[in-house]
């Protein structure tokens, strides 16, 4: 019922085009995250969504009622777009307790006392926050102000939920527990939701699929694992997870898979999205947790090479070896630091992925 | 809790109107009807041979030229040129040394000047300028005091030097105001940078610190010169008996030495002045905006390190407490004084003349006590109108999709280039333009109007940089929660500024206490004010009279500041 469809939307300031051209359907209950590097355009594309910033073209549609529609000249402003917004500064008003706060928007809809209080608890107790429910804003921690928003927008039912990067304010381990609270908070609501993150990890983590933004536009939409595996072009790769960048020339191509030397002895198998002539120069993004470090019997299998560890880092869960390999120079996780220095690395065929030069940076 | 639990989303009422457009727009023409009320008058009636109320007038530029025959106005001309620089310098230099000594060195007693100089700023000038007669005029009890000792005059404020003497002892609480809160925003850092180079403390004061005051410094300036050309008061009390006349006086004296006012020939003058003030506040935006690079970035945290006095400490001591205890002790509590008996003088003993009598008198005659009514009626309501209107203006200015919001924020802080005096000949001129609004004629609605309008700048200056404190997303989220531009700034953005609002009633109040240059043209038997009407007794020699109502007018002010601050804990001045 409440699916959200944003076409075409664009929004220019002066001369910068902070939103090119974005196009997106999210679900009805769908959880659907924005993640791209600052600047990429996905506040604005909130703010368009919620009716705080007016787009110069597009439409957007919230079930089927537009919200705003270039060609028609539609613009619903916020207040009569039934959705909830969570900003980052959470923006709880702080002349007003946390049950005032909540109480607000009911009043607007003019709702009895009496279901007031109901809805009150009820959204404080998804949130567990009911004992706060008399202070003041700026007696709650950050955690706790966060909560509140979050109920401040849950309380009113809206018909679309937008959060812009409500985590980012929190400290590492919070933003940790309160990333699976909220997925958990999500699913049991079942409200459409749209939200913002810089953080691949957040993004990871919570949604069903991921726009990945870049100068304004959507380069890539998935759900997270295809994201994380079959990132469609390099700058994706680069963005997501943390990748190794080999490059290369294509020796051959056959059948969705391609043959690339790296430097003058190494070759490398690995699939390619699209076919690539020989003699093109290419980029191989490959994880570092996908390479293995392999026994020297093992020396002469496909896609193995001679390595030569040049530095290791201690990480606690595991280990970072920068190596060598040829010309190449890569990073490899493992959980047990070899203690020699020359290794032999296998890269599995399905862990690379490659790119022709000119797409990547 | 699964979906199917949750009812639907409540509908929202959906307004015919939408209101917020009609606020913001209300709001926009009560501006601009309130700002062009006194201009367009004075514009129209300077380029009209006849008064504007007379249909046979028609467009001339004749009252020009009669502006430039008047026989005196070379004299005019600089009279004002030397009050208005001298009342400047000595205002800026005084402001200036007290500000450094106050704020930023290790004099004893800081917290007790910093406080006292504050207040000549809450008083009206034609107090402090009945103050300075009483002690420093001709028959002043200093005066003859000093008379008796030396054997001659010791000085006569009868002259524009001594005018500027009063007036610039008057203004330097200005000049005082914007350097300390420049002081106080200093970084030191900056300070300790050129100490860790080897710096002494001179050294530093001369080349960072007081560098880094200039654009207080530069404002202070421009907005004493301007005040010290639109003054009356100090002029009027000084140069009346000699008939040295400014601008100011010249123009009071054509309007009311005249049976016939000359109206074109004023309005022309008042044109004249206008331009001066425009062109001077302009002069003041230029120079302004170039101050980035004076604009000191951080450190808030850590407070400037005060400048060691070491063996001068006593002796600038002595010299700030015989400054204060000149200008502002023995003025003020000599006008109080005053009022408390027959005649002040040295040659007589105290306790031969005190009286009550003049309090009698105040008690004995309608109109003393009109006024005092007038007054505080006019402060209280009015102050609370300006506070909502200024409140409005500021939400519609800053916080609205309003289309011309821009403009709304000119519009408003334009009166600050409108002189009192201009603009109360305005709305002289306006009820002679508009004869439906002759009702207001006599009544304290019409002084509410154009103090309100004068004060505009000031209440919005109070209010803006609160407003601009507050974080977009507070009014942001109220919208997306549901609540309309209006609802937003009534129940978030409105509550959230209340403090700024009690420093902008507190302002207001204060200036509507002091000010009667507006009113000397406006106000008609039943609308009397305490500074029109100690005028009028003044001009009779009603002298005991005078200085009983300036302490009332002193004791009001006193009662009210302290309250507001004590009590509400307003911030008034920083
Ligand atoms: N009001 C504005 N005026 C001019 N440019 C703007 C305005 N708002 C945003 N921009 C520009 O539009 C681009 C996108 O901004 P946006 O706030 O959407 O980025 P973002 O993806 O949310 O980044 P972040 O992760 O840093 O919040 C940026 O280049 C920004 O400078
Ligand atoms: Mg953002």
């Amino acid at each position: 019922m409440a699916e959200l469809i944003v076409s075409g939307l664009v929004r220019a300031f002066g001369d910068v085009r902070a939103v090119d051209g974005v196009d997106f359907t999210v679900a009805d209950g769908e959880f659907l995250t924005l993640l791209g590097p600052s600047g990429c355009g996905k506040s604005t594309t909130l703010a368009a969504i919620a009716g705080l910033d007016k787009p110069d073209a597009g439409r957007i549609s919230l079930g089927g009622r537009d919200f705003f529609n270039a060609t028609t000249g539609t613009f619903v402003p916020p207040e009569r777009r039934e959705i909830g917004l969570v900003f980052q500064s959470y923006a709880l008003w702080p002349h007003l307790t946390v049950r005032q706060n909540l109480e607000f928007p009911l009043k607007l809809r003019r709702i009895g006392r009496a279901e007031r209080a109901r809805r009150i608890e009820e959204s404080l107790g998804l949130v567990e926050m009911i004992p706060y429910a008399d202070r003041y804003p700026h007696a709650l921690s950050g955690g706790q102000q966060q909560r509140v928003a979050l109920a401040r927008t849950l309380v009113y039912r809206p018909g679309l939920l937008l959060l812009d990067e409500p985590l980012s304010n929190l400290d590492a381990k919070l933003r940790e527990r309160a990333r699976t609270w909220l997925r958990h908070l999500q699913s049991q609501v079942g409200v459409t939701t749209v939200y913002v993150t810089h953080d691949q990890s957040e993004a990871l983590a919570l949604s069903d699929r991921i726009a990945v933004m870049n100068g304004g536009r959507i380069v890539q939409l998935a759900d997270p694992r295809t994201i994380y595996d079959r990132p469609s072009d390099a700058f994706i790769a680069d963005f997501i997870g943390s990748s190794n960048f080999l490059s290369g020339t294509v020796l051959a191509s056959d059948n969705g898979t391609v043959r690339v030397g790296l430097g003058e002895r190494l070759e490398l198998s690995a699939p390619s999205p699209r076919p690539l002539a020989p003699g093109t120069a290419v980029r191989v993004s490959v994880r570092p947790e996908q390479i293995g470090v392999v026994d020297p019997s093992a020396a002469n299998g496909a896609n193995v090479f001679p390595a030569e560890i040049l530095e290791r880092t201690f990480l606690g869960a595991h280990n970072t070896l920068e190596v060598r390999a040829g010309e190449s120079r890569f990073r490899v996780e493992c959980r047990k630091v070899p203690e020699n220095d020359h290794i032999h690395v296998h890269i599995p065929e399905s862990a690379g992925i490659v790119f022709p030069q000119a797409a990547g940076h | 809790m699964a979906i199917d639990a949750l009812p639907a989303p409540a509908p929202m009422r959906t307004p015919r109107v939408d209101r917020g457009t009609a606020i913001q727009v209300l709001v926009t023409l009560t501006t601009l009807a309130l700002v062009l009320f006194p201009i367009l008058p004075v514009l129209y009636q300077a380029v009209l041979d006849k008064p504007l109320y007379d249909p046979a007038a028609t467009i001339s530029l004749s009252n020009f030229a009669r502006l430039f025959d008047t026989p005196r106005l070379g004299d005019i001309v600089s009279n004002t040129a030397y009050f208005a620089i001298l009342t400047t310098i000595i205002a800026q230099v005084i402001g200036v040394v007290t500000a450094v000594l106050v704020g930023r060195t290790d004099l004893p007693g800081r917290a007790f000047f910093g406080e006292m100089l504050l207040w000549p700023l809450f008083l009206s000038h034609l107090v402090i300028a009945f103050g300075w007669f009483t002690m420093y005029g001709p028959s002043g009890y200093v005066t003859l005091f000093v008379r008796g000792l030396i054997g001659g005059d010791p000085w006569n404020l009868y002259t524009v030097t001594g005018m500027a003497i009063a007036a610039g002892a008057a203004q330097a609480p200005l000049a005082y105001l914007y350097c300390i809160v420049a002081t106080r925003n200093a970084d030191p850092n900056l300070e300790d940078a050129a100490r860790t180079v080897g710096a002494s403390p001179l050294r530093i004061l001369t080349t960072v610190t007081l560098p880094l005051m200039r654009p207080a410094i530069l404002f202070g300036v421009i907005m004493n010169f301007v005040i010290a050309i639109e003054m009356l008061s100090i002029p009027l009390v000084f140069g009346g008996p000699l008939q040295i006349e400014v601008f100011t006086t010249y123009l009071y004296h054509e309007v009311f030495g005249q049976a016939t006012p000359d109206y074109g020939l004023v309005a022309a003058a008042s044109v004249g002045m206008l331009v001066l003030v425009v062109g001077l506040m302009v002069l003041q935006g230029r120079l302004m905006r170039n101050n980035q690079r004076f604009v000191t970035v951080g450190g808030k945290a850590a407070r400037p390190r005060r400048f060691a006095l070491g063996r001068w400490r006593w002796a600038a001591f002595a010299v700030l407490l015989a400054y204060v205890g000149l200008t502002i002790v023995l003025v003020l509590g000599g006008l109080v004084l005053r009022s408390f008996t027959v005649i002040l003088s040295p040659l007589m003993p105290l306790w031969d003349v005190l009286t009550l009598d003049n309090y009698t008198l105040l008690g004995a005659y309608p109109v003393y006590m009109r006024s005092i009514w007038n007054t505080i009626i006019i402060a209280t309501v009015g102050a609370a109108i300006g506070t909502a209107l200024i409140a409005l203006v500021a939400v519609v200015a800053n916080r609205s999709p309003f289309r011309w919001r821009r403009q709304l924020e000119h519009l408003a802080v334009l009166p600050r280039a409108i002189p009192g005096f201009i603009a109360g000949i305005g709305i002289f001129y306006a009820m002679g333009l508009f004869p439906p609004l002759g009702w207001l004629r006599n009544t304290i609605g019409l002084l509410m109007i154009a103090y309100i309008m004068r004060y505009l700048p000031t209440g919005y200056g109070a209010v803006a940089p609160a407003l601009a404190q507050l974080g977009g997303d507070l009014d942001r989220s109220a919208r997306t929660v549901g609540a309309d531009w209006w609802r937003t700034s009534r129940s978030i953005v409105l509550p959230l500024l209340t403090p700024a609002l009690f420093s902008c009633y507190a302002l207001l109040f204060i200036h509507f206490l002091k000010e009667y240059v507006t009113a000397v043209f406006l106000y008609a038997p039943g609308s009397e004010v305490i500074g029109t009407t100690m005028l009028q007794f003044w001009k009779n020699g009603d002298n005991g009279a005078v200085s009983a109502l300036a302490s009332v007018q002193i004791l009001i002010t006193v009662v009210f500041v302290t309250a507001a601050r004590k009590i509400l804990g307003v911030k008034i001045y920083g």
